[in-house]
């Protein structure tokens, strides 16, 4: 009952289970009627061809905007309410990350 | 020699694959028929007994059509994606009590289990989400490209919730039943959890969370937001059909056959109380089963689509830390010995 062993099993099972449904696949696709041909492989978009050059989206807008514009209201706010200037208020911030250090600590160390 | 043959039987047969495939065609029908019935339709009726069949139809249906690969997409690689995700869902029934059965009929039987078993049953449940987005990416559609990315964006909020909401009768379990962390272990155990007040609030506080991380692990509404069909066409699918968009929708099903039937092990005791004989055990695993699927029509058929952000919002804002709230607790339960 190790765990790598155990993982072994379940990759073995995975592969054995991924290569039947891949090769039922293939027999779906060797009995197909006919080769898809002319504007079924052409790509659409809004109603329209749309050529494969412009088919590209800015990385800024496919990874970062939904989070950029997410958290810049969290950022704002915790930092109206953490930075206050006040020593002892910053104390207090410490002492917060010393006792959720100490909680991952606890989680982490357990049998 | 009986054991890697035991376990081909096990991935291929009961309860790997073909069970996997049976099942989700009867989960698949009984979610239509619920879910026409609570928006006053009548839903599949007409292919066997009451529609029983219409899955089925609908997937030999589309395994039958052409199969369209358009200019500069991947054409066999996205099949191979799809089949290694439904085979890593497949293979983590292996790690449940569902493979109990076999030592009736074979005297003997295989069960995935060790010591912190759970990280395993977590990489395990992650490979649909990351196959989805690889999907959209795959395509050069730039709709399926945007849907590709709501994927990932989400998935950072639902993977975590689903995780952490998995994690709390996993970590109360230990304390009750070798080996510690072990999704095999805790899905015998997990009854007791509702037999002490202590380990029951946690344990209620992480259902509720684990059930709305699969709802959008499942892409279903208020969460449909990569697949937004008014927005996006069907996001990361817009170019796939034939046997491709079959391969999706069975990862689909199986992914909300697995996710259930974890929540109906790991968070509602599975067959307990009922274990006197296998199928009294057996009915009220199922009993259990279909209540998960119903809970998860119904938020289906209650709720509109969110917005992307105002998905991460709610996950970040309430699902994260409530779940985190029930591992901690469960923890504390742990070290101080109140189990």
């Amino acid at each position: 009952m190790s765990l790598p062993l155990e993982a072994l099993k379940a990759s073995a099972s995975m592969f054995l289970a991924a290569s039947a449904l891949y090769l039922l696949y293939l027999y779906a696709r060797a009995r197909m009627p006919r080769r898809p041909v002319g504007d079924k492989l052409s790509v659409y978009a809004c109603g329209e061809s749309y050529p494969q050059r412009k088919a590209s989206v800015s990385d800024v807008n496919l990874f970062t905007a939904v989070w950029r514009n997410l958290f810049i209201s969290l950022y704002g706010r915790l930092r109206e309410g953490l930075h206050t200037g006040v020593l002892s208020d910053w104390m207090a911030w410490m002492l917060l990350l010393l006792a959720v250090v100490l909680v991952v600590l606890m989680v982490g160390g357990m049998p | 020699m009986r054991e890697p043959l035991l376990l081909a039987f096990e991935a291929l047969i009961y309860p790997g694959l073909a069970f996997t495939l049976a099942a989700i065609l009867l989960t698949q029908w009984y979610a239509r028929k619920l879910y026409a019935r609570m928006q006053n339709r009548i839903g599949p009726l007409h292919t066997g007994p009451s529609g029983l069949l219409q899955p089925l139809a609908d997937l030999l249906k589309l395994m039958l059509k052409e199969d369209v690969a358009v200019h500069g997409a991947s054409d066999r690689l996205a099949a191979g994606l799809l089949a290694v995700a439904i085979g890593a869902l497949t293979s983590l029934l292996l790690m449940t009590p569902l493979t109990h059965p076999l030592k009736e009929i074979l005297g003997d039987f295989i069960v995935i289990q060790a010591g912190f078993d759970v990280v395993l049953a977590l990489y395990l449940l992650v490979w649909p989400t990351v196959s989805l987005a690889l999907l959209g990416f795959m395509s050069p559609n730039p709709l399926s490209i945007l849907g590709g990315s709501r994927v990932f964006s989400l998935a950072v909020a639902y993977e975590v919730g689903f995780a952490l909401s998995l994690l709390t009768p996993v970590a109360l379990s230990a304390a009750l039943r070798p080996p510690a962390f072990s999704i095999y272990a805790a899905s015998l155990a997990s009854w007791r959890l509702w037999t002490n007040p202590l380990t029951a609030a946690p344990t209620a506080l992480a259902l509720a969370t684990a059930l709305i991380s699969l709802q959008c692990k499942l892409m279903e509404k208020p969460f449909d937001i990569p697949e937004a069909e008014t927005e996006i066409v069907a996001g990361p699918f817009t170019e796939y059909s034939g046997p491709k968009l079959a391969l999706i929708i069975i990862l689909h099903d199986v992914e909300l056959l697995v996710g259930s039937t974890l929540i109906a092990f790991l968070f509602l005791g599975g067959p307990h109380p009922f274990t006197q004989t296998w199928w009294s055990g057996a009915l009220t695993f199922l009993v259990k089963y279909l209540l998960v699927v119903a809970t998860l029509t119904a938020i289906k058929a209650a709720v509109a689509r969110f917005r992307v952000d105002q998905a991460l919002l709610l996950f970040w804002r309430y699902i994260i830390p409530l779940s985190l709230l029930s591992l901690v607790a469960a923890s504390a339960l742990l070290h101080l010995g109140l189990m």
